[in-house]
């Protein structure tokens, strides 16, 4: 009974710090930046109380960033489904065909590394600056991270078991579906979360780069106009998008690869 | 720890980190030119007098090397020959250059007319100390479109919502033209806007006269000018000096010696453009470098060329003031004192023989 009433406390003390404590790091945090922008006298960083305004007048008063995330997220929807089709794709093909990747590796090194700014005028050129050119960004982004964590996931599994397989007659396509996927599916979902995370981060510098549409559109509009409490507001509504969208990542990896111990 | 402490501390360090940074340059930081120099200014065309102390200004710049700047860069690369020590440091937006000119992280930045006003009512430690550029944008559109009438319903592209040129567009469309409904796309860059113009993209924008002559030397006669803001509103002025308040405190006469000497460099712009095309060759690419010429005829012709003096006077200032308030993009309030140093201005303008 001691045992069990001590397990109970300890069980009752772990939530309460559970709540205290993020409590508190906010109001310590919330302090600081407070009394540190004010300090400051910046133009475009805002105080603390300034941004929780902001926030209040985002979602309650103004009204516009419903629709300013339904745009935005158009092309991070479709250019995320593009980048995890192809990227799936070819990073399957490069794990399983090292002449390919031989000739394919470079491109996709220079395509880790490119600066996205330089290639908006190209882009415009090619795609005009609709929902496409908006798209082709997120591609950019995305795609290769989707691609190299699903290339080096599919390496990454044992060799021995692809030849025991084989061994006792697995096709090729029983391997994969036997062996590779499975043994592959942690990278793999790994890299679609990565890429999602990349997809959003295009999404956005689309907008401040190519054509302002919707958040990018808020995001340069408050700050042409010196609303720095709007324009972190609105960034803080991002982030909170991608905290929402990578914890349901997170959620399906678990499920999807239960074998794999989640953190 | 559990992931939603994580979370917040993550949050926190962030908030902490931007909160102690107190802006949002990407300048090294730079202390401010030390002492205030004690001699007095120069006589007319003579070489930069000998400011005692430190001659070192740092100017903060954003939208890159167009045309209507390159005066600016004559006067650096003239004046740090003989001994100044004048620096450029571009950021990526012109609210970061305001950040750094009015946190004192740079002396002297560069700003259109709408935007200078609004941050010294927000506050910021800037002043103006003349103007130094040409009212020099203009509304463009497709020839076949017959008079800006016609723009009614197009497909227009802006710099972005806030800016001094998208104000001016919006009120000439309404006030000239009787448009009041238009597609609005926010497309940044005057480069990109053209691009997406030639592309058959949108249908008019506002842009710089030398993105205008550079579209015609590619597409001639496909597109025209509707409207030539400096002709047709009233009250509007080109880009602006400005200063950090407690930096110009201390420096005055190093402050009034640079305006004097950009007042020469302007000067000679107008007179003898050969200066400004080595600048060119030096600072912009081989394509502007190509149109200089057609460029240089028109800024002179349709634009009247560069304000060899700094332009403000009280009376203008006050219809600058009274435009933006007009339009409701100022608080009414604002004295031609607290934008411009007029005393800087003026000696600035003493020390020249042109003015």
């Amino acid at each position: 009974m001691d045992s069990r009433s001590a397990a109970a406390r300890r069980l009752r003390v772990e939530r309460l710090w559970g709540l205290v404590l993020p409590l508190a790091v906010l109001l310590i945090v919330g302090t600081a930046w407070q009394l540190l922008a004010a300090r400051s006298r910046s133009l475009i960083i805002p105080t603390f109380l300034e941004t929780v305004t902001g926030f209040y007048e985002l979602l309650f008063v103004r009204g516009e960033i419903w629709g300013a995330l339904w745009l935005s997220n158009q092309s991070f929807l479709i250019g995320f489904a593009i980048s995890a089709v192809f990227g799936l794709a070819t990073g399957l093909a490069l794990a399983r065909s090292p002449k390919l990747d031989a000739y394919v590796d470079p491109y996709v090194n220079m395509w880790l590394a490119v600066p996205t700014a330089p290639l908006i005028p190209l882009i415009i050129m090619a795609l005009g600056i609709g929902l496409w050119s908006r798209v082709a960004v997120v591609v950019i982004f995305a795609l290769v991270y989707v691609t190299v964590n699903t290339r080096a996931g599919v390496r990454a599994v044992d060799r021995s078991l692809i030849e025991m397989a084989r061994s006792f007659g697995a096709s090729e396509a029983e391997v994969w579906r036997r062996v590779l996927l499975p043994g592959a599916a942690p990278a793999i979902l790994a890299g679609l979360r990565l890429g999602m995370a990349r997809a959003i981060d295009g999404m956005i510098v689309a907008e401040l780069l190519l054509v302002a549409v919707g958040i990018g559109n808020l995001l340069l509009r408050h700050r042409s106009l010196f609303e720095g409490g709007l324009m972190f507001a609105t960034v803080g509504v991002v982030v909170a998008e991608a905290s929402i969208l990578i914890t349901l990542m997170r959620t399906l990896e678990r499920r999807l690869t239960p074998w794999v111990a989640h953190s | 720890m559990a992931a939603p402490t994580r979370m917040l501390a993550a949050v926190a360090f962030l908030g902490v980190l931007l909160a102690a940074c107190g802006g949002g340059t990407t300048a090294d930081p730079t202390e401010p030119a030390a002492g205030a120099a004690s001699a007095p200014a120069p006589d007319a065309g003579t070489e930069a007098a000998a400011v005692e102390g430190e001659r070192r200004i740092l100017i903060a710049e954003s939208g890159g090397v167009s045309f209507s700047r390159l005066p600016a860069f004559v006067t650096r690369d003239r004046l740090n020959a003989e001994g100044w020590d004048i620096d450029h440091v571009a950021f990526a937006g012109e609210d970061l250059e305001v950040e750094a000119v009015s946190s004192g992280q740079a002396h002297l930045g560069r700003l259109q007319a709408l935007d200078a006003l609004r941050i010294i009512e927000l506050g910021g430690d800037i002043v103006n100390l003349g103007a130094d550029r040409p009212d020099e944008f203009v509304a463009i559109g497709r020839a076949d479109i017959e008079d800006c009438s016609g723009l009614a319903g197009q497909r227009l592209a802006i710099q972005s919502e806030g800016s001094t040129y998208t104000t001016i567009f919006d009120y000439w469309l309404r006030e000239n033209c009787g448009v009041e409904a238009f597609e609005r796309l926010v497309i940044s860059g005057g480069e990109n806007r053209v691009i997406a113009l030639l592309n058959g993209e949108i249908d008019g924008t506002n842009v710089q006269m030398a993105d205008f002559v550079t579209l015609d030397q590619q597409a001639p006669g496909e597109f025209q000018i509707f409207a030539n803001f400096a002709q047709e509103i009233e009250g509007l002025v080109g880009g602006m000096v400005l200063a950090n308040r407690t930096w110009l405190e201390e420096n005055r006469e190093l402050a009034t010696q640079y305006m004097a000497e950009l007042f020469r460099d302007l000067h000679e712009a107008n007179t003898d453009p050969s200066a400004l095309r080595e600048a060119a060759e030096a600072h912009m690419n081989e394509a502007d470098v190509e149109s200089f010429d057609a460029v240089y005829e028109v800024y002179q012709e349709q634009l009247g060329g560069w304000p060899e003096c700094g332009l403000l006077d009280e009376p203008t200032v006050e219809s600058v003031i009274g435009l933006f308030e007009e339009l409701g993009m100022i608080d009414p309030g604002l004295t031609p004192e607290q934008v411009v140093d007029f005393a800087v201005l003026e000696d600035a303008r003493a020390a020249t023989d042109t003015c």
